[in-house]
């Protein structure tokens, strides 16, 4: 899965910020607001990766549990999901 | 037609007298290289007022001009917020909040606490905002919604404040961090790529250098003088 194109992500005040662009605008009106953890999955899904794939990348920056590391991973999937933000 | 708006000169031709009679104590006749051209067409007037009946031709050509020179106004460093702006000895403290809030009626109860000698309302809808040399400036643009209340001035900006309607007068400074988001719907952010990039960047450094405040009030004097006691504390 992946970031659908259209998104721009930029720090705003020490925030994460994604807003739609181009024909993106018409599907998804408003805008995210994410962490430093939640900017680094983002970044990592602008290429093709599965959720296990993810969950590696995750392991490998932070130090945190598998089982921490596969919960975070799968909330933040589920959550682009239903924003219709990714393509899988 | 040269105008100068936001330390910008932009060059139009205004089609209608609603708009026409707005920008005209923008108007610019220096030398200085035209930055901005607005590219509205009576055509195109017509077409949008096929498309969105409730609106007269005289509403479409001020409403797309206005997010045209939005939009060019970022490649040359400024914003505009949906604010009223109200200056009182030189310093603008920006009002924000979604329409029907009491944005006007808000700056109007600085109007009666000060004056309107003292109390100007530079702007009561879209200002627009951009950092020079010696800080962040709010300018007067001829884009003041359905009143006439503008003004071809500059200030410093004090401070922004988010409004909301309350029972109970109340202000307090915002983390940046939540203040973010309640800006961001205060502002368009455009469909281009290079202008949503300038957009963000520009409120990434807004938000580092300028207070942000959260305020619940009534309508009142008492509401205007504690906004401008609260905000004037900082920066000077």
């Amino acid at each position: 899965m992946r970031i659908k194109n259209g998104f721009f992500m930029r720090e705003v005040a020490g925030k994460y910020v994604v807003v739609p662009v181009g024909a993106q605008t018409n599907e998804f009106k408003g805008m995210i607001q994410m962490n430093q953890t939640g900017a680094f999955l983002w970044k990592a899904l602008e290429r093709d990766l599965t959720e296990e794939a993810l969950t590696e990348r995750m392991l490998d920056q932070y130090e945190m549990t598998e089982e921490q590391a596969k919960n975070d991973v799968h909330t933040f999937v589920t959550r682009l999901l239903e924003a219709g933000i990714l393509e899988v | 037609m040269r105008y100068q708006i936001a330390d910008c000169i932009v060059e139009y031709e205004p089609i209608y007298e609603f708009l026409r009679k707005k920008m005209e104590s923008y108007r610019f006749d220096g030398d200085a290289k035209t930055q901005i051209t607005l590219t509205m067409t009576e055509e195109l007037c017509i077409q949008k007022q096929a498309e969105q009946s409730h609106l007269t031709l005289e509403e479409c050509e001020y409403i797309f001009v206005g997010l045209e020179f939005y939009r060019k106004l970022l490649l040359q460093g400024g914003m505009m917020i949906h604010a009223s702006a109200v200056e009182v000895d030189g310093r603008v403290y920006l009002f924000s909040a979604d329409s029907g809030i009491g944005k006007s009626t808000h700056t109007k109860q600085w109007q009666k606490y000060f004056g309107t000698e003292r109390a100007l309302i530079i702007n009561d809808d879209k200002p627009a905002v951009r950092k020079e040399a010696d800080g962040w400036v709010v300018y007067g643009t001829p884009f003041s919604g359905k009143t006439d209340e503008q003004l071809n001035r500059k200030g410093k900006l004090q401070g922004i404040c988010m409004l909301e309607r309350g029972k109970t007068n109340e202000i307090r400074r915002m983390d940046p961090q939540e203040a973010v988001l309640l800006l961001m719907r205060q502002t368009l952010v455009p469909r281009r790529k290079e202008m949503a990039e300038r957009l963000l960047e520009m409120l990434d450094e807004l938000f580092k250098e300028v207070p942000v405040y959260q305020m619940q009030c009534t309508i009142s004097e008492d509401a205007a003088k504690m906004a401008y006691e609260s905000m004037r504390g900082e920066g000077i």
